[in-house]
């Protein structure tokens, strides 16, 4: 199946994305102005660490984040509608059948009480207007297209009579059953084992080929991210710090956070004779107030402007922003574990 | 000391031959008796002082637990486990307190593993005062001592686990295994529960600390990038065997065992341009209370024949110090280097 | 800017905030401290011998003299009833106390050896909270002879339970923790990991329950000393005051009113504590009540 031509209009637009917590002088922002763009077909990914506010973004997009917090966006639009207005009621016809999520732990997701059968055919009679047997034959159509194995008798059951890996298929086929345009797939295989972890990442790469959707992808694993994603944010402290097409941000990081982990990651994989160059500290707690650059304290690069000015996410090359006032210099290689020896 | 002068020395740190370990697990609905788990069938380990033995395996291959009989917490149904030549089984009462001095652990859960109503000075001081080692102020003088070591402020000797971040707690944990200056220190997914810029600082934390203190890592994890980095040598463990072992470098670079192949090539690489080369399992670990007959993997295996049904393979010598337990590798291997040319 | 409205749930409770000393709590300690302050100073303020006969005013009503009228053998009940609260306080304080210590040590000790030690352990248990606290008191004195010893023990095995289902919970749930673990792997003994790394996690949670058994354990002594089983007459107790002055309503209710409002008042005190500090303990459970 083809991907269609990128039009000009893209299918997910955020702008200016704030969720905080509390209200007034207790006021803890989680994410400060995140701006997001996917495009048809395309597969974005939001890649950073625990805290950094990636799955509060993509919670928000639905606005499911949890209570006591509060969203607001300039833009926050889905093929040109806009959803900043709607209610409860109009989200939830969005929910499921144009934008659908699937989860790290698939026993969350999933309901305990029903069978996966069940569960599917609630999406299609809800989204689709399907019932009775056409609904049951697309229920095992489904599991057969997440490669269950034995569909017509898994869709019997009940979660728990399932493995790890099964529950994730299941997962998957519930939220694909009403052919969303947009999944959100919040670190989808995080909690599998390694064999099971590549199976699960190859079905939504076929599965978005084969329905040509798009694909936002929350993951803190920089590997995953590079074997599917098209374009790649790195988020920090709440805020985008780094976006660019996969290929440009893996060669060329023109942030010295990103750069910091792609150098882990990458020494990881060398032998144990290699010595490790951790980046220092700990990522800021959710809501944590830092002057100027949140990854000042934690930068080798840092100099006094980092400490009073905040870098804004600024275009540093072609489909290419970051945010840092030295950016240039930083994918010039300076400062880099080569450059110091 | 040289790698070489270690060598010859007899004696390894730890001997584990044969070791199995079982369970009993909830009866099934509608059956009488227990099924029992077989989690640790018959493996054998050897690590030598001052090195790091990885061992690595998805969730059910039963590294864990090998980890816990090592340690004596969970009860050995058979085999031996020889602590510098003491027989641990037979020694009694003195091998006990030999594997309290000699050997300790750290656990993944940086959270769980510390005593939320304890200071971290005691956390520390615990096992120096379980063993009875020394007076009130020369336990502080060790615990402040080995705070720093670790990395930690001075004043997180009267603070509690809570004020901490989970890598700051890891650190707390790592200062408690050592405090008793142990030969062995048995690291159970030490790093799984951390960010990754979090996880490389401990990686690098704990090969310091050998390098300073010359002890030895039994270190167990799935993530096999991080094996790879922290030991020498490694084991791969699949439903309770073991099933190659061998010189990380030659482990990782030139798998033998096709479950090792499909491990090394599942790991996603950080580079988009990246050639894949994907030998991807199909189906799931079976289940351990009914493992497949003859070798385990062969349910899973591609290359599985009759013969693998029938008989279980036995590790066997395969060349550059790495043992496999494959019918069939030299086939494989062969196999791989007539259509590997004509791939590329 | 457009805020997404259907996000704008309202706010929980800030995080970080302290408790602020709970309403139930204050009022329950006043009550309680007002009810251990007269018991303790009864010889200064009571105005006569509890046990003192004034057979020529028997069953009156207040009056001055008689702040609270008297009894069928002209006794002052003000007095009777200071004095009464001792035996009962003290009564209640140690079935408790001793329901507390044996029922956390039986708890702890099922949930950590766990298999038989918990089978056995735990049916002895189910037995106990069979058994009515009446019926347990009636076999006790047939056995011990009547007294408060007898009626101490009888509602501490009542109660016991209380403290050892509790303490099993939470034995349980921190056995098989990483931090238990941890200790076992540095050679730690069965005892040292009870005390330093279980039993502190129960401290707040047998305080809760320690506040509500206290009240109970109150009842249970009036009920036993309103049966004979208790204090022996002469000597004053809430429970026989009230046995007393039975027999004497239709010709004075104030022998018997006012100890059936010192035991209310009592028990009320120690329930508004219990709910205090279960709330300030464990903010999100419901208050336990009665």
């Amino acid at each position: 199946m083809s991907v269609q031509p990128a039009s000009a209009q893209p299918l997910l637009e955020v702008r200016d994305l704030r969720v905080s917590f509390g209200e007034g002088e207790s006021e803890r922002v989680a994410v400060h102005g995140v701006s997001l763009t996917v495009r048809e077909g395309e597969t974005v990914a939001l890649v950073g660490e625990s805290g950094c506010g990636k799955s509060l973004t993509s919670l928000a997009l639905l606005k499911l984040t949890p209570g006591g917090s509060s969203a607001t966006a300039d833009v926050l639009s889905l093929d040109g509608d806009d959803l900043t207005g709607l209610d409860e009621d109009q989200m939830s016809n969005i929910r499921g059948k144009r934008i659908a999520m699937v989860f790290q732990n698939p026993m969350s997701a999933l309901n305990p009480v029903l069978t996966i059968g069940h569960q599917i055919t609630e999406v299609l009679r809800r989204h689709m207007g399907l019932r009775g047997k056409a609904a049951r034959a697309r229920a095992v159509e489904m599991l057969e297209l997440v490669e269950m194995p034995d569909p017509a008798s898994r869709v019997n059951q009940y979660p728990h009579q399932m493995s790890g890996g099964m529950r994730q298929r299941a997962m998957i086929a519930v939220a694909l059953s009403a052919g969303p345009d947009l999944l959100i797939a919040d670190e989808p295989t995080t909690a599998l084992d390694v064999t099971l972890q590549a199976q699960v990442m190859d079905l939504l790469q076929r599965l978005q080929k084969e329905l040509g959707m798009a694909v936002l992808l929350i993951s803190h694993d920089l590997g995953v991210v590079a074997e599917v994603a098209d374009e790649v944010n790195v988020m920090y402290a709440g805020r985008i710090v780094e976006r660019a097409d996969a290929r440009t941000l893996f060669r060329e990081p023109a942030h010295p956070y990103t750069r910091a982990l792609l150098q882990t990651v990458r020494d990881l994989e060398s032998a144990d004779t290699v010595d490790l160059a951790p980046i220092p500290g700990a990522p800021p707690a959710l809501g944590q107030v830092i002057p100027g650059c949140s990854f000042a304290p934690r930068c080798p690069l840092v100099f006094d402007r980092c400490h009073v000015e905040s870098p804004p996410l600024r275009t540093v090359g072609p489909n290419h922003e970051a945010a840092c006032h030295i950016a240039e210099e930083v994918m010039s290689g300076k400062g880099s574990p080569d450059d110091r020896v | 000391m040289t790698e070489s002068d270690r060598a010859v020395t007899d004696r390894p740190l730890l001997e584990v031959t044969d070791l199995a370990v079982s369970f009993k697990v909830a009866r099934a609905r509608g059956s009488w008796t227990r099924p029992v788990v077989r989690a640790v069938d018959g493996i054998s380990l050897r690590i030598e002082a001052g090195e790091t033995l990885g061992l690595v395996g998805e969730s059910g291959s039963g590294k864990s637990t090998t980890g816990r009989a090592v340690l004596q917490l969970v009860p050995a149904d058979s085999g031996s486990i020889q602590l510098e030549g003491t027989d641990l089984a037979t020694a009694g009462a003195n091998g006990r307190e030999l594997l309290r001095k000699r050997v300790s652990m750290v656990f993944q859960d940086p959270f769980g593993s510390l005593n939320a109503r304890m200071k971290v000075g005691d956390i520390v001081g615990e096992p120096l005062e379980i063993q009875r080692i020394g007076d009130r102020p020369s336990r502080r003088s060790r615990v402040t001592e080995i705070l720093d070591l670790v990395g930690l402020p001075a004043d997180a000797i009267s603070r509690y686990p809570h004020e901490f971040s989970g890598g700051q707690r890891q650190r707390i944990g790592i200062a408690r295994a050592l405090a008793v200056e142990p030969a062995l220190v048995v690291c159970d997914e030490p790093v799984a529960a951390l960010d990754v810029s979090v996880q490389a600082q401990i990686l690098r934390l704990l090969k310091d600390l050998q390098r300073e203190t010359g002890v030895a890592y039994l270190f167990i994890a799935h993530d096999l990038n991080v094996v790879r980095h922290v030991s020498r040598r490694t084991a791969v463990m699949y439903l309770g065997k073991i099933v190659e072992e061998g010189p990380s470098s030659t482990l990782f670079g030139a798998p033998r065992h096709p479950y090792t192949q499909a491990l090394t090539s599942a790991i996603p690489i950080p580079d988009p341009d990246a050639p894949r080369r994907r030998l991807v399992l199909t189906g799931e670990i079976p289940s351990p209370t009914n493992p497949p007959s003859g070798c385990r993997f062969r349910t899973r295996c591609p290359y599985a024949q009759e013969r693998c049904a029938a008989e279980v393979p036995l590790l066997e010598p395969a060349g550059d110090g790495v043992s496999v337990a494959c019918h069939f590798w030299k086939e494989i291997a062969a196999s791989k280097e007539t259509t590997e040319p004509a791939a590329r | 800017m457009a805020a997404i409205q259907a996000l704008d749930v309202p706010a929980a409770t800030p995080k970080g905030q302290r408790v602020p000393l709970d309403r139930r709590l204050l009022v329950g300690g006043v009550g309680l401290a007002i009810i251990v302050l007269a018991a303790l100073a009864a010889p200064l303020i009571a105005p006569f011998n509890p046990i003192e006969q004034h057979l020529d005013a028997r069953l009156q009503g207040p009056s001055g003299t008689y702040l609270l009228g008297t009894d069928n053998l002209g006794r002052d009940t003000l007095s009777r009833l200071l004095y009464g609260l001792r035996p009962s306080l003290i009564s209640g304080l140690a079935a408790v106390a001793l329901a507390a210590v044996s029922g956390t040590v039986v708890g702890m000790l099922a949930g950590y050896f766990g298999r038989w030690a918990d089978a056995v352990l735990s049916r002895l248990l189910d037995l106990l909270i069979a058994w009515p606290t009446i019926f347990l008191a009636l076999a006790l004195v047939l056995v011990i002879g009547p007294g408060q010893f007898g009626v101490v023990l009888a509602i501490a095995l009542a109660e016991l339970p209380i403290f050892a289902r509790v303490m099993r919970a939470i034995t349980l749930s921190n056995v098989r923790g990483e931090h238990v673990e941890a200790a076992r792997s540095m050679g730690a003994s069965a005892p040292r990991i009870m005390v330093r790394h279980i039993f502190p996690f129960a401290l707040s949670p047998l305080l809760v329950q320690f506040a509500i058994a206290a009240p109970l354990a109150v009842v249970a002594e009036a009920s036993l000393g309103y049966l004979g089983l208790g204090t022996q007459p002469p000597a004053p107790s809430l429970g026989g005051i009230l046995s007393d002055a039975e027999l004497y309503l239709s010709q004075t209710y104030s022998a018997a009113v006012f100890p059936i409002l010192t035991i209310a008042l009592l028990v009320l005190s120690l329930t508004l504590i219990a709910d205090g500090l279960q709330k300030m303990l464990d903010p999100r459970g419901a208050p336990v009540g009665l």
